[in-house]
């Protein structure tokens, strides 16, 4: 009994521990990842838009979520905080304009093409969607701008062990062409996302 | 046989003390070296700047508090009749206070993680410039970052930082000290700037 006891009183001690380095860990590769992955991360973009009916340079930095859905669909939603900077008109005097805004988009990506290579995937998806922009400047004040979007996604999955909390690791390049009221422009950025 | 029961108890317990499930926690304590770049404005014009970066950090299971410091050169666009940008060149010091939590955490193999954070910050900036202006000006910062961390080296980490940082503008702000040259502010009451930078710790 009292052996019992000591045993257990000693797995007390050590269960609270801090954990820096895990346990040697059999090579057991969670299985190999396809569309049908929960993610959430972030992405850096930037491009260009006709914001009232001038030039207009977009910077965004944002969060994203995707799910999947059926086959090889996913639905994702996205929210960016947009820097937006005017491009130089000779005849306008300063300062020059300049603001920043929100934008959040929601939309459907589907795998076109997808290659396994051991534990990465590659693959190339198309994307279509939607969204609300809600813009200001220092010059032409607030702006609300609904865009619909399409583009292609280059990317790879990395998957790794079973007890890793996320299971894949997905970076990816990505060009888009959003379309607004008063023309349209384009859009590239790089992302990272976790899944589950 | 209560002594059994009672030791059972303290045993399951601390199992569910351990940090957070199969996340592997941050390091206990952290020193972080680094190099950042920012971009805000002050009375509508653009302001510049980068410079090294200095981290102290506390970890409680995925929770990361930590304060920081930098020192950065700065450079502000000022207006003057007829449309001549002046830029006026000076230092930047800042301090703050932040947290980072771990939101996702890949683990290739045992040895190390790709994660994913997210961060919150406030902080204090105060500017040197040339002409004899000084600036100070509360700043409230969100963000997020990638790390690459190598557990057996006590979590020697490679990160990219990126914030979005919140400053009031206006010099007649109550929130704005300034002494030297303040001209009025021609923007509302806050503008939003960024961020970015390196770092390693350990």
């Amino acid at each position: 009994m009292v052996k019992v006891v000591a045993i257990l009183i000693a797995l007390a001690g050590t269960a609270g521990a801090e954990i820096v380095d895990l346990p040697d860990e059999p090579v057991e590769v969670a299985p190999a990842p396809d569309a049908s992955v929960s993610r959430f991360g972030y992405r850096v973009g930037f491009g260009d838009l006709p914001i009232g009916g001038q030039d207009t340079f977009l910077f965004s930095l944002g969060l994203g979520i995707e799910h999947p859905l059926f086959g090889r669909f996913r639905a994702l939603a996205e929210y960016e905080y947009v820097f937006t900077e005017t491009h130089g008109d000779s005849a306008r005097m300063p300062p020059p304009e300049h603001g920043s805004g929100h934008r959040v988009h929601l939309g459907l990506r589907h795998v076109l093409a997808d290659k396994r290579l051991d534990v990465l995937r590659l693959w190339i998806d198309g994307e279509l969607g939607g969204g609300l922009g809600m813009f200001g400047d220092n010059v032409t004040g607030a702006h609300a701008l609904p865009d619909v979007f399409a583009g292609l996604r280059l990317g790879y999955d990395f998957h790794g062990r079973r007890s890793s909390p996320a299971s894949v690791f997905v970076a990816e390049l990505l060009v888009r062409v959003i379309a607004i009221d008063r023309g349209a422009g384009v859009m590239g950025g790089v992302g990272m996302y976790w899944g589950n | 046989m209560r002594h059994v029961w009672v030791s059972l108890a303290l045993v399951l317990a601390s199992a569910h003390a351990r940090a957070d499930g199969r996340y592997t926690p941050v390091a206990s304590h952290s020193i972080a070296l680094g190099f950042s770049g920012h971009g805000t404005h002050i009375d509508g014009a653009s302001e510049t700047g980068g410079g090294p970066t200095l981290e102290l950090a506390v970890g409680v299971g995925r929770w990361q508090p930590f304060v920081e410091g930098m020192i950065s050169t700065a450079g502000v666009g000022s207006w003057t009749m007829p449309a001549l940008e002046d830029r006026v060149d000076g230092w930047m010091g800042r301090g703050g206070l932040g947290v980072r939590w771990l939101a996702r955490q890949f683990r290739p193999d045992p040895s190390g993680a790709i994660e994913l954070y997210l961060q919150a910050v406030a902080g204090v900036e105060k500017f040197w410039w040339h002409d004899g202006t000084r600036l100070t000006r509360p700043d409230v910062g969100v963000g997020f970052g990638t790390q690459i961390r190598v557990f057996p080296f006590h979590g020697f980490t490679t990160r990219i930082d990126v914030r979005l940082l919140f400053t009031p503008t206006d010099r007649d702000s109550a929130w704005v000290s300034c002494r030297g040259t303040c001209t009025a502010s021609t923007t509302d009451g806050s503008a939003a700037g960024f961020m970015t930078g390196m770092q390693f710790g350990w």
